[in-house]
């Protein structure tokens, strides 16, 4: 696991250095720019993925057995998705189309919003049903 | 499985099994509680029962189970014509509840994962839960 992370790291320093990169490239070889950034594009998504995804992983590991909400959001995992700030969205609404979790602190925390009722509170179906109506309403702002 | 012996080291040696498949609908409070529908916890996303404060704090939850017909009593052992609960806690914070079921087993719901039937209360304690707080009993008539 930990070796996974190590090596989304590393992609995403290499990120940094593409205007260098770039640089280096003869002039007469735009295509070739253009190609080293859309396949470094295509890499930024899949490793924002890989990343949310071994994170989901991580976090699942260490709480399943936890029934204590403050423990189960405090994991470091989780907080990390947190601090992936918007990024980690369409992630964790992905998530919630497929079944419902404890994902509603870090949904909260992410937006700023709330839109589950107090009497749903605790029904992880009825909060699952309300943040995908949520996601409905803003999805020209989720799509960017 | 390997999880939770590595959880309950004692559910080896004192017998258990599981008894549902994971969900995420309900948690061990509410389970105990007679609850499938909701995850109880005082904490923001979980429900709490509204005249208990929500503090994570034993009397909290105590107070909780009373809202069910539920009060303090001596042990874990079978009464007849009673019905009881075991809380838990690790470092002075309650971490889990199991119901006793008729047959003098108990039953727990495991956090996100499954539901196990232990044959004693004490199965269930170790390095997840830590070690029965107290013992809470209603009469099986207000079930």
């Amino acid at each position: 696991m930990a070796q996974a992370f190590k090596e989304g790291s590393i992609e995403h320093s290499r990120m940094l250095d593409w205007p260098r990169a770039a640089v280096s490239v003869r002039a007469d070889s735009m295509h070739a720019v253009v190609e080293h950034y859309s396949a470094a594009a295509s890499r930024v998504v899949w490793t924002k993925q890989h990343l949310f995804d071994q994170l989901t992983l991580e976090w699942r590991e260490g709480t399943m057995l936890l029934s204590s909400l403050s423990d189960i959001v405090a994991h470091p995992s989780y907080q990390r998705i947190i601090g992936m700030g918007q990024d980690a969205l369409p992630y964790i609404l992905d998530e919630l189309r497929r079944a419902p979790d404890h994902w509603h602190w870090a949904l909260v925390s992410i937006t700023g919003e709330n839109p589950v009722h107090a009497e749903s509170s605790g029904d992880l179906e009825k909060m699952r049903q309300a943040w995908l109506g949520w996601a409905s309403s803003k999805s020209d702002v989720l799509r960017g | 499985m390997k999880r939770l012996l590595k959880n309950f080291p004692d559910l080896e040696a004192t017998g258990g099994k599981l008894t549902s498949p994971q969900t995420p609908a309900y948690n061990c409070i509410a389970w105990a509680a007679g609850d499938q529908t909701r995850w109880w916890w005082p904490f923001p996303g979980g429900y709490w029962p509204p005249s208990v404060p929500a503090t994570l704090e034993l009397a909290s939850f105590v107070q909780a189970f009373a809202t069910v017909g539920y009060a303090p009593c001596a042990d874990g052992s079978i009464e007849i014509g009673f019905e009881k609960v075991a809380l838990y806690w690790l470092n002075g914070k309650p971490t889990h509840a199991a119901r006793q079921l008729p047959s003098g087993a108990w039953t727990s719901k495991l956090g996100r994962d499954v539901d196990i039937e232990h044959h004693v209360a004490q199965g269930v304690c170790g390095p997840a839960y830590g070690v029965v707080a107290t013992f809470l009993r209603r009469s099986r008539k207000n079930t």
